[in-house]
């Protein structure tokens, strides 16, 4: 089963707002699509968890994993719209301390 | 009345990670627990039976088994296979980078922090139990008063 992924591209910047549980389930077919969109030429991507209703390492591993593989590349990667509910998982993995962070969803700059 | 206890044994296969996070949820939902610790808990839980089943079974199958144990104030979540066991536990709970690049070696980490205690036992070729105790902050403020 794979987990849903709603993709909105606007100018160079590709915003990913998966649904759901990223587990090691749902990680495997995130880290598939973001790594086809680096491979597209994708290098300003948001990554909008919106509409993520639990996170564990799996997930974390593949945001970390593509935030790497992003800047190694001269790209960026955001993340935006974090829930409350997945906040403390986020914070004491260190994420949001690396990663640029916005409210809100819009663009690639918040 | 005796104290509820809920036993799950599921193939070792990614889709029954989630299962065994429905359980705890439901469980201690019905303990009491805040929302809050009840995320904690499902964290834990995803962690240990993620671990069975890309770790303990890579490559092969066997039995996924959550135990989840009324106790009082609080609860035991228990995950346990029959996979190749780990020959340095200790070891095997420092986080890792390097190791884990795709899940940060933090398994452990989140299992520590987001239960009050951890135990794990293992032996190389038997299979792994990881034990894990979540108390219910508020019955805790209760003995203390």
């Amino acid at each position: 089963m794979s987990v849903h992924v709603y993709i909105h591209r606007r100018g160079g910047t590709s915003v990913f707002r998966p649904e759901g549980e990223l587990d090691i389930e749902a990680a495997a077919s995130l880290r598939d699509l973001l790594d086809e969109e680096i491979d597209r030429g994708g290098r300003d991507i948001v990554l909008s968890l919106a509409r993520v209703t639990f996170i564990d390492s799996s997930g974390l591993g593949v945001i970390l994993g593509r935030y790497r593989r992003l800047t190694d590349l001269g790209g960026t990667m955001t993340l935006a719209a974090v829930p409350e509910i997945v906040r403390p998982v986020l914070e004491l993995s260190g994420l949001l301390t690396l990663l640029p962070v916005v409210q809100v969803e819009v663009g690639g700059r918040g | 009345m005796a104290e509820l206890v809920w036993k799950l044994e599921l193939p070792s296969r990614p889709d029954s990670v989630g299962m065994c996070r429905l359980a705890v949820a439901q469980f201690a939902g019905l303990l009491g627990f805040t929302l809050a610790e009840i995320e904690e808990a499902k964290v834990a839980v995803s962690e240990a039976a993620t671990n069975a089943v890309v770790h303990g079974y890579r490559g092969t199958s066997g039995p996924l088994r959550l135990t989840l144990r009324e106790v009082p104030g609080g609860m035991a979540m228990e995950v346990g296979d029959e996979g190749c066991g780990i020959p340095d536990v200790r070891a095997a709970m420092q986080p890792s980078y390097s190791q884990d690049p795709e899940r940060m070696g933090l398994g452990f980490v989140f299992m520590g922090s987001f239960t009050d205690t951890l135990d794990v036992a293992s032996e190389v070729g038997r299979g792994t139990t990881v034990r894990m105790l979540k108390m219910r902050e508020e019955a805790q403020k209760e003995e203390a008063r």
